[in-house]
């Protein structure tokens, strides 16, 4: 198949490897939703604007970098299910955009990370201490944007999912070169670090829009399902994606002892191998050719194909929540959208 | 007035609810517990108190601060200094932590039905953050800006919380003593480790240089500025506790005696 690379959302973590007629499709679901996007860009531009030059520069320059506005497009096709008002949803997609790129930020101080988006991090370009504010003044300014909603469920999603982010980075964190973890434990991480904001984007989308119960549910299912799979595809692609595709070198999760699906498989057919990769990483100079050998046994253990189908698994039960969904053009969308994120590199 | 007995009764629930919502296991191993400052209990419960909420209510809300609060004293352990390899964790679980603090207080007030005041929290967080980058990025230019900045890092939530229920002369009184309070707590800090951004502030506006860390704080001309700046507050204080109305509060005799001398961080 023709395929071509393309990051999906410049998060550094995120590069995925689609076809082109997938990102054809796509690009006509961001044509369809253009003149709200850019509301919405508007809504976010204009509550970052800082009294201080700085913060407002700092908040800016994030925002300014680019971003594919994934969730957003979720909040805007959700709300297609219920009584659509932009002038509405724009507040509720600019609050799940901000507590996104607010975590980023913070997530470059944690990751000590020079380069986001192919521009310096603000924590590079400034310190970590601007970085600390900016990510904090863009959270309360998340939380500001949610307030146009007296809605209680509303911010109850809200309020939650940004707890439970914050508790799968720790988690991450904790269960980092932990070679005994279950495949729970790792479903459970991706679940709070990736698939929880883009499931609430599309039920806030529908909630705000006062679509039914029903449809609410189904539609956090889908993301939720979405959201699962993306991530495993971009596990999965930390192992067979190269340098280039993937903005960053090949295995580094593993060597920041991240433990994703495709080597949870591999140590558990090969119990040596878990042997080898904590012998690995407790040498300091390490060569390539060990992390190349380490790569190379994990994908040839099966690991790749459990990991895709595990994703595809995920991805059959997104598609499976749209199925009872009114048949309007956002379903087709969803579906569009559902089958550029999970449908990589096959 | 408030009931004194109740009063103590009362800061024994906030702070286990405190205690229990902070808590993280994997957090307290790499993380310094976050500490309650029994001062804003006692504030937010002399601005509240006379007002048509419930106790639990106004729990939650004092709560909703100390969270903040907590979040704020954790993030502002994140440095600028270079760490080595195995010194990453701390840092990194300190900007989580002070992540899931805040993350606390939206979750304390909106699952509780506090949607109304929620805009007062997040947007005090706002200026908060935009004088806390000014004061980072001081240049020395103007004293009365420093302290401007000062006032709005210390007393912005207490002033905005205050204004909301309509009692403005407490955010008055809250912004002179919690001001009054940190400037006495950084006269008499003696660390030799990295300045936090109010240290770097004033120490740029008396010295008339910039410095990350600096030995022997505080530095002479420091500790000059603190003393006048410290004084004047006091007096400040003192004019503000004058009226028979501030006289009848339960906050009158904590306040009154820091407007006499030093007591630092309160502990119980």
């Amino acid at each position: 198949m023709d395929e071509e690379k393309q990051p999906m959302d410049e998060d550094g973590r995120d590069a995925i490897i689609i076809s082109k007629v997938d990102i054809m499709k796509l690009a006509d679901v961001y044509m369809l939703m253009k003149t709200d996007m850019i509301k919405i860009e508007k809504e976010i531009e204009r509550s970052v604007k800082a009294d201080h030059p700085i913060l407002k520069e700092a908040s800016l320059h994030l925002l300014q970098a680019g971003g594919k506005r994934i969730r957003p497009i979720f909040v805007m096709l959700s709300g297609k299910f219920g009584d659509y008002n932009i002038d509405r949803l724009k507040h509720i997609a600019a609050a799940l955009e901000l507590i996104h790129m607010a975590s980023l930020v913070h997530d470059d101080v944690i990751d000590d990370a020079e380069l986001r988006r192919g521009k310096k991090t603000i924590k590079a370009k400034w310190d970590n201490r601007t970085a600390m504010f900016t990510g904090d003044y863009i959270f309360a300014k998340a939380v500001e944007q949610a307030s146009f909603f007296k809605d209680k469920d509303i911010h109850t999603v809200l309020s939650k999912s940004m707890a439970e982010i914050c508790v799968g980075e720790i988690e991450q964190i904790r269960d980092q070169y932990n070679w005994d973890q279950h495949l729970k434990t790792y479903l459970r991480r991706i679940k709070r670090k990736t698939a929880s904001l883009i499931a609430i984007s599309c039920q806030l989308g529908a909630l705000a829009a006062d679509a039914s119960r029903q449809d609410q549910l189904r539609l956090f299912r889908y993301g939720y399902n979405v959201g699962m799979s993306y991530q495993i595809i971009d596990d999965i692609l930390d192992f067979t994606g190269t340098e280039e595709e993937l903005g960053k070198p090949a295995g580094g999760d593993l060597l920041q002892g991240n433990v994703t699906l495709p080597v949870l498989y591999a140590m558990c057919e090969d119990e040596s191998l878990k042997h080898e990769i904590h012998q690995f990483l407790s040498t300091n100079e390490r060569e390539q050719q060990d992390i190349t050998s380490v790569l190379d046994r994990v994908k040839s253990s099966g690991g790749i194909e459990y990991a895709h189908s595990l994703s595809k698994r995920y991805l059959q039960k997104a598609y499976d929540a749209l199925e009872m969904l009114p048949d309007i053009p956002a379903k087709k969308s969803l579906h569009q959208i559902a089958k550029y994120i999970g449908g990589r590199n096959y | 007035m408030i009931n004194v007995k109740h009063h103590t009764d009362e800061l024994k629930v906030i702070e286990e609810i405190f205690a229990e919502k902070t808590a993280h296991p994997y957090l307290d191993v790499y993380i310094e517990k976050p500490r309650i400052d029994y001062d804003v209990i006692l504030f937010l419960l002399e601005i509240i108190h006379s007002h048509q909420v419930t106790g639990k209510e106004r729990r939650e809300q004092i709560l909703a601060a100390l969270f903040i609060n907590a979040a704020f004293f954790t993030h502002e352990r994140v440095c600028n200094d270079m760490l080595e390899t195995g010194e990453r964790k701390p840092r990194q679980l300190t900007v989580l932590a002070g992540d899931f603090f805040s993350s606390l207080y939206y979750s304390m007030l909106v699952d509780n039905g506090h949607v109304e005041i929620l805009p007062v929290f997040s947007h005090s967080i706002q200026k908060i953050n935009e004088a806390k980058m000014a004061l980072h990025f001081y240049e020395g230019d103007s004293e009365r800006e420093l302290m401007e900045r000062l006032y709005s890092e210390e007393g912005t939530l207490l002033r905005n919380i205050a204004d909301f229920y309509n009692e403005s002369h407490l955010g008055t009184l809250a912004e002179t003593f919690f001001l009054l309070k940190k400037l006495v707590n950084v006269r008499h800090e003696t660390t030799d480790a990295a300045l936090s951004t109010i240290h770097t502030a004033i120490y740029t506006c008396t010295e008339g240089e910039q410095a990350d860390d600096v030995k022997n704080w505080p530095p002479e001309n420091v500790a000059n500025f603190l003393d006048r700046k410290i004084m004047e507050l006091r007096q400040t204080l003192t004019t503000q506790l004058s009226s028979s109305y501030m006289k009848s509060t339960a906050l009158y005799p904590r306040v009154m005696k820091w407007s006499l001398e030093d007591n630092r961080l309160w502990t119980k």
